[in-house]
């Protein structure tokens, strides 16, 4: 091999992935070639350093709770609990803010739709109040977040009997579910938008309000 | 609790499986979770990222159970859920906005890595965080994690020929990084 080798051929060599008669004009090439014998050395040195590398690493702080609570118990269907925690201390990242939008999506159109049906729109039981207040901002929005996993999982139950004959018990539940949606939208508003994140959630929430209540409407779900 | 990690064909009624008695999870978590941080962390090169993912991973791994259908190692599946779920999330991430380190980025992830892996080498680790995405991605699988070629492009699903440009690149660009 008077020419040199490609770079291409240098790596497949040091890798070993020549065929064998090529592998030995390559052999033959490095022995002559200070320069290419040392590129080969070089490649050598970093895939053994590579290699050697750790592969397994601790983690600043123990994870397992919030996979726990993720994957403990969570009837089918619901939106797994996401790890609040570690989202909440470094801010909400696009996809976090549009799946909060969601969320509040989900409740602003409820609140129209309950609007428009005649259900009443103030929660029925008046304010809840806790017997023990939160200890942190962090313990209220993870109270939050698993009372709003048991809202889903009961409105699922709930939507389970869609086509019941038992139609007055039907209309109860879905006017009982627009209403205390309505009630955490309407204590929700006493939540400042102070960040960009929520400013963007609301005028989401402005901007489709509209739309939903119309998808409902065509689907034959609001009553007059 | 090593066992899960290494042992072969696992179905839907071994211990790792929901169905399962409690705690078999959380033995599995245990048994794999470092593995998963040091993966997520060099591919990211983002600590918090890196313990979201690793916590979506068994999210994931648990979602998924029923479909392990025992032809590798359960680890190795693991693993496999690991690689595509952070992958997933780079190229989320890239579409929305090419992500370039800082050299504050790097000087926080080497300090990270340096804590979660005592014994790595910190010179090493900062080579590979200042490597573009592509190319830290294959240098990690191939020369860091042992993938073949071919079951790195499979993973990747490119071809062999962009895993090999790829990762002689990432070597090209390691190297000249190490001789400064």
């Amino acid at each position: 091999m008077t020419m040199h080798p490609t770079e291409a051929e240098l790596h497949d060599h040091a890798d070993g992935l020549l065929p064998e008669a090529d592998a030995a004009r390559m052999d033959a090439h490095l022995a002559e070639c200070g320069e290419c014998a040392a590129f080969v050395a070089r490649v050598h040195s970093l895939a053994a350093a590579l290699s050697a590398l750790p592969r397994a690493g601790d983690p600043a702080r123990d994870l397992w709770p919030e996979v726990a609570a993720r994957t403990t118990d969570a009837p089918e269907g619901v939106i797994p609990f996401p790890a609040a925690a570690a989202r909440a201390r470094r801010g909400p990242s696009r996809p976090v803010v549009l799946r909060r939008a969601a969320a509040v999506l989900l409740f602003a159109g409820g609140v129209g739709v309950g609007r428009v049906t005649g259900a009443r729109p103030e929660p029925a039981p008046g304010p809840v109040f806790f017997a023990e207040r939160p200890a942190s901002p962090m313990e209220a929005a993870a109270r939050v977040q698993r009372a709003g996993t048991e809202y889903v999982a009961a409105v699922a139950a709930f939507a389970s009997f869609t086509g019941s004959a038992d139609e007055r018990d039907m209309a109860q539940g879905r006017e009982a579910a627009f209403a205390a949606m309505y009630g955490a939208a309407k204590e929700l508003t006493r939540v400042p938008a102070r960040d960009s994140s929520a400013t963007e959630i609301y005028r989401t929430v402005s901007g489709t309000r509209g739309s939903l209540v119309s998808t409902e409407m065509r689907r034959g779900h609001v009553r007059f | 609790m090593t066992a899960l990690a290494t042992s072969p064909p696992v179905n839907r009624s071994t211990p790792a499986s929901p169905n399962a008695a409690p705690g078999a999870f959380e033995e599995l978590y245990h048994a794999n979770y470092r593995r998963v941080y040091a993966l997520t962390l060099r591919m990211t090169c983002d600590p918090e990222k890196a313990e979201e993912l690793t916590q979506d991973v068994f999210v994931r791994v648990w979602q998924n159970l029923d479909s392990f259908r025992g032809e590798s190692q359960l680890s190795t599946w693991i693993h496999t859920v690991a690689v595509r779920t952070t992958l997933q999330h780079l190229r989320a991430e890239s579409r929305r906005h090419a992500r370039i380190l800082s050299t504050d980025d790097v000087a926080r992830y080497a300090t990270e890595a340096r804590r979660a892996m005592p014994e790595t080498r910190v010179d090493l680790e900062r080579a590979i965080a200042k490597l573009p995405q592509g190319a830290r991605t294959v240098l990690l699988l191939v020369d860091v994690e042992g993938y073949a070629y071919e079951d790195a492009a499979a993973t990747l699903g490119v071809t062999l020929g962009t895993v090999k440009s790829q990762l002689h690149r990432a070597r090209r660009l390691m190297m000249e990084a190490l001789e400064r």
